[in-house]
């Protein structure tokens, strides 16, 4: 009612500021792991399962944690430097396959914003077998079925909201920052994916697990986004300029994008 | 904690019913198409003389001690409660959404939360001014017992808070399938709000037309210290403020944290020219603005008068009691 506010008032807004702390836990950011059990597909003489398994998502430029900001003090393939400010997606359906071919698929899907703490860990299960694993695979993205424009009421994950006028639906990624064009002016690029017109841009993920184990203590499998892949070989000033400030609605951005993503993961050392 | 000192306030008060006291009746609270679930807490149920209360106490200047000021001063219906004459002043439109209150989220809570801070920190009403039968019969009718307290006042705010929904524009209706009910100017700055060429969707998106999160689109090149970033004292902060929504924004001007456009034109001429460059300007703005065509510059205004709910703004039940 007031923009002004007594001294108590800012005694009291230091409360609130604890609330906002304990608000990006409120609700979970996994989405159909917690609602419905997991589908297991298991062979019928799988030993009893007992593990937990999380993954843990980091995000890398150069195959270091990444620094969020708007200098630009990264270069990518085409030379253009860069700087990293926002990265934010969905993750989903997630497959373990085992070293003896045992797969367990768990459905569901979880967001993951750098910023937010509470969503860089998606914990699977906790009954899952133990044993050496071969392959942990993922959606990019949302797979269509869950893809419908008010499938998310909460921010944050409703804020990744697809505009209906390009489809509907969700934001598959939002990956932004500056970089520093041909007249050596910073220019802000936006990395945007999405469900363009109905065609869908998510993308399996397939990432060589050997050397990776699930214990009996469980296991924290580290996903690896290494950011500057998504560019390929991209010239920033060719896909971020005056005339084509974005590419959530080129087709042709959002399949090369795509295309780039499939070297994006990695799967880093246990 | 403090949460729960309000709802153990609120749980006596309760108490005070008998158990032959009907029940409060439950207020309706219809949704508009597309909007989010409504939060409504457990321990304050919307009901009819909460509602009525709330109404009551929002255009009440007895609320003040020097009995001279109510939410309404500042809030005018016609204006989508907020006033032109009154400095910095966000409207009043679909705070149930909301968990950042203020410009700069100085006050971060739930709406119940927020109406405590309300009336007790920048009102700091005096209960024993509200003691008078009248209101004693419907802090009764609303909690079961006349006693008033300053919890009891908030969450009656809180729930007449509930009932200040907006979504019924025209905008609404062409989304309903009424074609004709944006004109084409108008359907050409839609097109272009959800479009990045002018970049307005991310962070005016959802029904809502706000994200409720803090943002530095530009306005000052010189951010040090200013907007969220003096609360939380952190420099990636400064010069991001909160993003208001844009239902009814056709009303709520003048327009930014300072009121420093007085027009809707002034605001997208700012977007389409006047951006400048800070250390924390959001990378979804354009540096130096989107360089909008004058022709689209008006497109999006028409668009943004679309958002007008005419019956938002004439709704007898959102006005002074009789």
């Amino acid at each position: 009612m007031s923009m002004v506010l007594s001294s108590r008032a800012l005694l009291a807004c230091a409360l609130g500021a604890f609330t906002l702390v304990a608000c990006s836990d409120e609700h979970s950011h996994d989405h159909g792991v917690d609602a419905a059990p997991p589908v297991i597909d298991a062979a019928p003489d799988a030993p009893p399962a007992a593990a937990s398994v999380t993954l843990a998502l980091t995000h890398l430029v150069a195959g270091a944690p990444v620094a969020i900001g708007t200098t630009t003090p990264y270069t990518n393939t085409a030379g253009n430097a860069f700087g990293v400010t926002i990265v934010r997606y969905f993750i989903s359906d997630v497959t373990l396959t085992y070293a003896d071919q045992q797969e367990r698929r768990i459905a569901g899907v979880h967001y993951v914003d750098h910023d937010l703490p509470a969503t860089l860990a998606w914990h699977l299960a906790d009954d899952l077998p133990t044993g050496p694993l071969a392959s942990v695979a993922f959606t990019m993205g949302l797979a269509p079925a869950n893809n419908v424009t008010g499938a998310f009421t909460a921010p944050p994950e409703s804020l990744m909201e697809w505009p209906v006028m390009m489809g509907g639906g969700y934001h598959y990624l939002k990956f932004e920052g500056r970089y520093v064009d041909r007249s050596a002016a910073p220019f802000n690029f936006k990395v945007h994916a999405g469900p363009l017109q109905g065609t869908d841009y998510s993308f399996p993920v397939v990432l060589d697990a050997t050397g990776h184990t699930v214990g009996a203590a469980g296991a924290t499998l580290p996903v690896q986004m290494n950011l500057e892949r998504w560019f390929g070989a991209w010239d920033l000033n060719d896909y971020f300029n005056a005339a084509h400030p974005g590419i959530m609605g080129d087709a042709a951005a959002q399949a090369a994008l795509r295309a780039n993503g499939a070297a994006v993961f990695t799967l880093g050392p246990s | 904690m403090r949460s729960r000192l309000v709802a153990a306030v609120v749980a006596l008060g309760a108490a005070a019913c008998t158990a032959s006291d009907p029940p409060p009746a439950p207020y309706d609270l219809p949704l508009p198409p597309g909007f989010p679930p409504m939060a409504v807490p457990a321990d304050n149920p919307t009901t009819e003389p909460g509602v009525a209360l709330g109404r009551q106490l929002y255009h009440d200047v007895r609320l003040s001690p020097d009995g001279r000021r109510a939410c309404a001063s500042c809030h005018r219906q016609d204006r989508a409660f907020t006033d032109p004459a009154a400095p910095g002043v966000l409207p009043h439109v679909n705070l149930a959404w909301s968990r950042n209150f203020l410009w700069d989220g100085r006050f971060v809570g739930t709406l119940e939360e927020a109406m405590v801070m309300e009336v007790e920190d920048f009102f700091q009403t005096d209960v024993a001014r509200l003691a008078e039968p009248d209101l004693e019969a419907m802090f009764a009718a609303a909690f079961g017992t006349p006693e008033i307290t300053t919890t009891r006042a908030a969450y009656a705010l809180a729930q007449f808070q509930r009932t200040l929904t907006s979504g019924a524009a025209p905008y609404d209706r062409y989304w309903a399938g009424d074609a004709s009910a944006l004109d084409a100017a108008a359907q050409r700055g839609l097109a272009l709000f959800y479009s990045e060429r002018a970049e307005c969707f991310h962070c005016h998106g959802t029904r809502l037309f706000t994200d409720n999160q803090f943002h530095n689109i530009g306005l000052d090149a010189d951010v040090a210290g200013t907007g969220r970033g003096a609360i939380t004292g952190a420099a990636g902060d400064d010069g991001r403020w909160k993003t208001p929504t844009l239902r009814n924004v056709a009303l709520t001007g003048p327009y930014m944290h300072d009121d420093r456009f007085a027009t809707l034109e002034e605001v997208v001429a700012f977007y389409s020219s006047g951006v400048a460059l800070s250390p924390t300007l959001d990378t979804i703005i354009r540096i130096g603005g989107f360089q909008l065509t004058p022709e689209e510059q008006a497109d999006l205004v028409a668009f943004l008068r679309s958002l007008t709910d005419e019956a938002f703004v004439t709704d007898p039940r959102l006005g002074p009691p009789p």
